[in-house]
């Protein structure tokens, strides 16, 4: 690894924001990904998570920060851990990839 | 209209060039040389539009007898579409059912300008109710029950969706009866035609139920979907209408249709704006009397 490589940290990125299309339906949302063809059904935090994604790539700790904007509540570790397990399963579902920032 | 055809008629059509049947959006070219095939295809289809020739057909069917023993020993039918045979042969008395389900076959193999739905659907007060089932939720019979309580039948079996702009198309074809249902709807509607019994079919029996006049002559007619409702037959459970919510209705309709993959985003659209646009329910029943009355005051409300 050089030098350049040692600033960079590992981080998340939406797959394609310009391929999905939404539905909400009160706290669940509907989303086609029209590069996959494949339809999601997800509870709003996945697609709060999405949506901030989609502004740009983050770490799982930049992404809880931002999430947490405007609550009075701390952001807690173990939420950037939920984070981090929710970030994973929308990898696996083909909407998220891994990134260096 | 096929009845205005003599029989000797239609019987050098489906014997020549072909009879050019207008089955709601659809324009089917038959031929065949089945001589108890025809008296059926003039009892179901008597008042379905003839197009003149030259037309452009949207399904070439053609129902011939094999050659070889076959055309002697215990003679069979063979169905092909467009020239191709995707069936094994029936064997020849029931040449009318497998003219039905081949033609089920290719429209839901090829009717993709349409989202489909696996599903009956009729209409009252301009609006559609949709019945999206798969076998053995008694989707047919509770339609032909609809029908003969005065609903206008779509169709039995497809629900289709102009997705330009989400209207539903009627369909409407005889509707096959399988097994008990045939003697439900004999004793539910007495003056209905329900033609003869084939025994032995990959279903059991069955026998076709004819289409109401009024839902012919009125297929060209399409109306906007108002309610969906999957229908859930329960030997002796009480009636229970219950409303479900949209991503529920969404997933059930989505998995329910031939099509939707294929459709990609327009599939997507055409069922989120069907489940935003319907009131929603799972309808859980025996009693047919029970359930109509339901959706009649469903329908009335």
């Amino acid at each position: 690894m050089d030098v350049s490589q040692q600033a960079q940290s590992s981080g998340w990125k939406i797959l394609e924001a310009d391929t999905l299309h939404w539905e909400k339906w009160g706290d669940q949302y509907a989303l086609y990904d029209s590069l996959s063809g494949e339809t999601h059904l997800l509870p709003e935090s996945s697609a709060r998570v999405l949506q901030q994604l989609s502004v740009r790539p983050c770490t799982a700790e930049v992404l809880a920060r931002a999430l947490c904007e405007g609550s009075d509540e701390p952001c807690e570790e173990t939420f950037v851990e939920h984070l981090s397990q929710l970030l994973a399963q929308l990898r696996a579902a083909g909407l998220t990839e891994k990134v260096w920032l | 209209m096929l009845a205005g055809l003599t029989g000797e008629a239609c019987h050098q059509r489906l014997a020549d060039r072909g009879l050019l049947l207008k089955t709601g959006p659809f324009t089917v070219e038959l031929r065949s040389d089945i001589d108890g095939f025809i008296p059926l295809l003039r009892q179901f289809y008597g008042q379905f539009p003839v197009v003149e020739a030259p037309a452009i057909a949207d399904f070439h069917v053609r129902l011939l007898r094999p050659g070889g023993v076959r055309r002697w020993w215990r003679p069979q039918v063979q169905f092909l579409l467009d020239g191709q045979s995707p069936f094994r042969p029936f064997q020849l008395s029931h040449a009318f059912p497998l003219f039905e389900w081949g033609l089920n076959w290719g429209i839901a193999m090829q009717a993709h300008q349409y989202l489909m739905l696996h599903s009956a659907v009729v209409e009252r007060a301009g609006k559609v109710l949709i019945l999206p089932a798969w076998p053995g939720c008694g989707k047919s019979t509770l339609c032909a029950a609809l029908v003969s309580r005065g609903w206008r039948l779509f169709s039995d079996e497809f629900g289709l969706v102009r997705v330009a702009d989400g209207q539903m198309l009627p369909l409407p074809r005889p509707t096959p009866l399988k097994n008990k249902s045939i003697d439900v709807i004999r004793d539910f509607a007495p003056d209905a035609t329900i033609g003869p019994a084939f025994h032995g079919t990959r279903k059991g029996t069955v026998a076709h139920l004819q289409t109401p006049d009024a839902s012919v002559i009125q297929a060209h007619i399409p109306a906007p979907p108002g309610w969906l409702v999957f229908p859930r037959y329960q030997a002796g459970a009480p009636l229970h209408l219950k409303p479900i919510d949209m991503p529920q209705a969404f997933l059930k309709l989505a998995n329910n249709s031939f099509n939707y993959r294929l459709q990609g985003l327009q599939g997507f659209q055409a069922v989120t704006r069907l489940v935003r646009h319907c009131d929603r329910y799972i309808l859980s029943y025996s009693d047919l009397d029970a359930a109509i009355d339901t959706l009649n005051q469903l329908a009335d409300a």
